[in-house]
């Protein structure tokens, strides 16, 4: 049982990962900085210029 | 006693694999169980991974988890972050898996299940894993530099030069191809195309809802999208129905080329936000879900292949793609053995990510396998419908004939009995108007899967849903690519003409933004429209093309990672990345020298052309084609330039390194390697 919820939290933070989200969780904490709308759209506009300047993978 | 055990059990692994492998090579006469492919697939993934992977990872490259990565020397929470080794794993997985894997199986089936299945695995393990895991190597100790960096520093500027040219080249084919791929799978199709359509208003729903009404909220909005597609693949069955919307939605080649044409230009000039990072959310989580599907389909149903082990085409005249076993087999796997383009992820996010020097085995190497993994599955959805069908679908009417009754006689002719009225059906089930003339191999991998699927437990009334979701998923991380490598085609370009006049290589100049974004569009765009053109269905000409630019990509990866390892070590190791080298080179130069100089015109390019031209002076072509004969006569000159320049240009990295490797071994030239110095590491366990 306790490895299936170890599984099942893996899993969630692999999708959190892969959703930016736990990247964003990291932002927040290293500047000391709350949650905001504002926030979040300085964060994503940051990243996705990073991310969106390497290829897509064929 | 332990050490007995573990003796035995990897001894029993690797007889199994040879046991698999023999089972599945010998038998004649019997349908092989696709299990068999699966168990000798991971087998060998195992061993590989266990015995030569480990030990270039403690022998070669000395991994040492004392040693402080990129991630915790220069952590900023952002880009450089020490991440949990699974949950890496998973991530660079995503990254590095695309359509190739899915589409060049699907068409190397052609040969029969044998070549494939035996280059995916040994490819993946001893050339494609290994330049993953090198370049990942080579990159983590240079504080996460890419490709071209490494390439100017370790090779040199003319080396780094060229490997940009390439990059950018291959980009431009790779954008065509894929669209391809799209266009053939959606041409006469209103489900599909309704579908895909509809995943554009639904990714700006996302973007929008993600920037201003739940900002931050990725996993809960990309559900909602998901559920939002799923609903739009049951309305697009209704919408082929209608007698408005269902014509309204069924377009042909060259409608659907110019609408994803315009749609490149404007989707890479939209804010990211709006439209492709919610897609690429979407898709990422589409893909993983399926990879996962298709192994617990195939698990659960284990079914029978079809196909024989090897087709008649192994004499070079099949008719998805012209040339034999070797070389073309290899060019069109591309991805699921060796790619080229993993060598730019090995050398991007991944390497700044990692938390431990060990770590870079299971996400450097055991990722390839995994996405090796992926291409033996699309083989086996390839390999497990009727022959007669799989080559229905996937042969162009130019080799086949036009009418269905002419493809059905060329097809059982071949020996792959297969009847119109089974054609028919098989259209009504999966809601098709036709499955005829369907190359690219997206329908026929789409096939596979729903056939799997509706054997594992599901309805067959489901088929139609089944296919058109596997339509779906490969078109929604196909049009993702096309958005995102537009985009990087443009900073490229940017950057090659800033140095030109100055305001073009600024980003934020919107007539630069603009004419250079044009520019890529048009460049990739005018490619797929050939493809659209070509009698030949454009697969025959466009994928290989695409295969030997990625392969050639991979021989400049692993030139990079030659040189790191003559520096490390001097000649001792180099063999570990020579072998795949001189392979991938041997393979590439025969496969673009025919491409270019064959004498069969399905095969050579000049020869193509040259047939054209007699036909033309012969009076043998209808007036009303004279015009898009011209074209296809200049195209097929085109594609033979652009492969001379593929060829050049690698041949130029190559000879550069080589100099170098001469050099470094005489010691005529300085050996400096460019690693950063060691830290001692002091990340606690607890920290990933």
């Amino acid at each position: 049982m306790k490895q299936l919820k170890s599984l099942g939290q893996a899993i969630l933070a692999l999708l959190r990962e892969l959703a930016d989200e736990g990247a964003y969780q990291r932002h927040l904490a290293s500047r000391g900085r709350r949650h905001t709308p504002e926030e979040w759209r300085r964060f994503a506009e940051q990243r996705m210029r990073a991310k969106y300047q390497r290829p897509k993978c064929c | 006693m332990r050490k007995l055990l573990t003796r035995l059990f990897w001894a029993a692994l690797a007889l199994l694999g040879a046991f698999a492998f023999a089972g599945i090579a010998i038998e004649r006469g019997e349908p092989v169980n696709s299990f068999w492919l699966v168990i000798a697939a991971v087998s060998i993934y195992l061993v590989g991974y266990r015995f030569y992977a480990s030990w270039i990872a403690a022998k070669v490259m000395a991994l040492d988890n004392d040693r402080a990565t990129p991630a915790e020397r220069l952590r900023n929470g952002l880009d450089f972050e020490p991440t949990n080794k699974w949950i890496l794993f998973g991530h660079h997985f995503a990254a590095i898996a695309g359509p190739g894997p899915l589409v060049g199986p699907t068409l190397a089936a052609q040969f029969g299940y044998l070549p494939g299945m035996l280059w995916i695995v040994v490819g993946a393990v001893l050339g494609g894993a290994i330049q993953d895991f090198v370049i990942l190597f080579c990159s983590m100790r240079r504080d996460g530099k890419s490709l071209g960096q490494m390439a100017r520093e370790e090779i040199g500027r003319l080396g780094g030069l060229t490997a940009l040219l390439t990059v950018l080249l291959i980009m431009i084919i790779l954008l065509a191809v894929v669209a391809l791929v799209v266009v053939n799978a959606l041409k006469g199709s209103p489900w599909g195309t309704f579908t895909i359509a509809a995943t554009m208003p639904i990714a700006i729903f996302m973007g929008l809802y993600l920037r201003y009404w739940r900002p931050g909220k990725v996993l809960e909005i990309s559900l909602i999208g998901f559920v939002l597609v799923v609903a739009s693949i049951f309305g697009g069955e209704w919408v082929a129905a209608h007698p408005v919307l269902g014509p309204a939605f069924t377009l042909s080649g060259m409608a659907l080329a110019f609408a994803i044409i315009i749609y490149g230009f404007f989707a890479s000039a939209l804010p990211v936000w709006l439209l492709l990072a919610p897609r690429d959310y979407l898709s990422t989580f589409v893909k993983l879900g399926v990879v996962l599907m298709m192994g617990i389909g195939i698990l659960l149903v284990r079914p029978e292949l079809e196909l024989p082990a090897f087709t008649r085409f192994v004499d070079g005249e099949g008719p998805i793609f012209a040339g034999k076993i070797f070389p073309f087999c290899f060019i069109t796997i591309a991805c699921g053995a060796i790619s080229g383009f993993h060598s730019l992820i090995s050398s991007g996010t991944t390497p700044k990510m990692i938390a431990k020097e060990r770590h870079a085995l299971p996400v450097g190497y055991g990722s390839m396998l995994l996405e090796s993994f992926v291409a033996v599955m699309a083989l086996i959805g390839a390999c497990v419908l009727q022959p007669g069908v799989y080559f229905a679908v996937n042969s162009p009417a130019a080799v086949v004939g036009e009418t269905p009754a002419e493809a059905v006689a060329t097809i059982s002719s071949w020996g792959f009995p297969v009847t119109v009225a089974e054609m028919e059906q098989l259209a009504r089930d999966v809601g098709e108007q036709t499955l005829f003339h369907r190359t690219g191999g997206a329908p026929s991998f789409a096939l596979g899967m729903a056939h799997i699927f509706t054997s594992s437990g599901t309805s067959r009334a489901l088929l139609g849903f089944w296919y058109h979701f596997a339509i779906m998923f490969e078109a929604l991380f196909i049009l993702t690519i096309l958005d995102a490598g537009t985009r990087v085609g443009r900073f490229m370009l940017q950057d090659l003409l800033g140095h030109v006049w100055k305001p073009l290589g600024r980003t934020s100049w919107i007539p630069g933004v603009i004419l250079t974004s044009a520019a890529v569009v048009l460049a990739w765009g005018y490619f797929l429209v050939q493809g659209v053109l070509d009698p030949l269905g454009g697969i025959n000409s466009l994928w290989p093309l695409f295969g030997i630019a990625n392969q050639l990509l991979a021989a400049v990866a692993l030139c990079v990672a030659t040189t790191v390892l003559i520096k490390m070590h001097g000649a001792r190791y180099m063999w570990i990345t020579v072998a795949p080298l001189l392979w991938l080179v041997t393979v590439t130069f025969t496969a673009g020298w025919q491409k270019i100089f064959a004498e069969a015109p399905r095969l050579g390019f000049l020869a193509q052309a040259a047939k054209l031209e007699a036909d033309l002076a012969a009076g043998l072509v209808p007036a009303h084609r004279i015009a898009e004969t011209h074209a296809v006569i200049f195209n097929n000159r085109l594609d033979a330039v652009v492969c001379g320049i593929f060829l050049v240009l690698v041949t130029t990295i190559l000879l550069d390194s080589v100099r170098l490797w001469v050099g470094l071994l005489r010691g005529t030239r300085e050996s400096r390697l460019t690693e950063a110095p060691f830290v001692l590491s002091k990340l606690s366990p607890e920290e990933i």
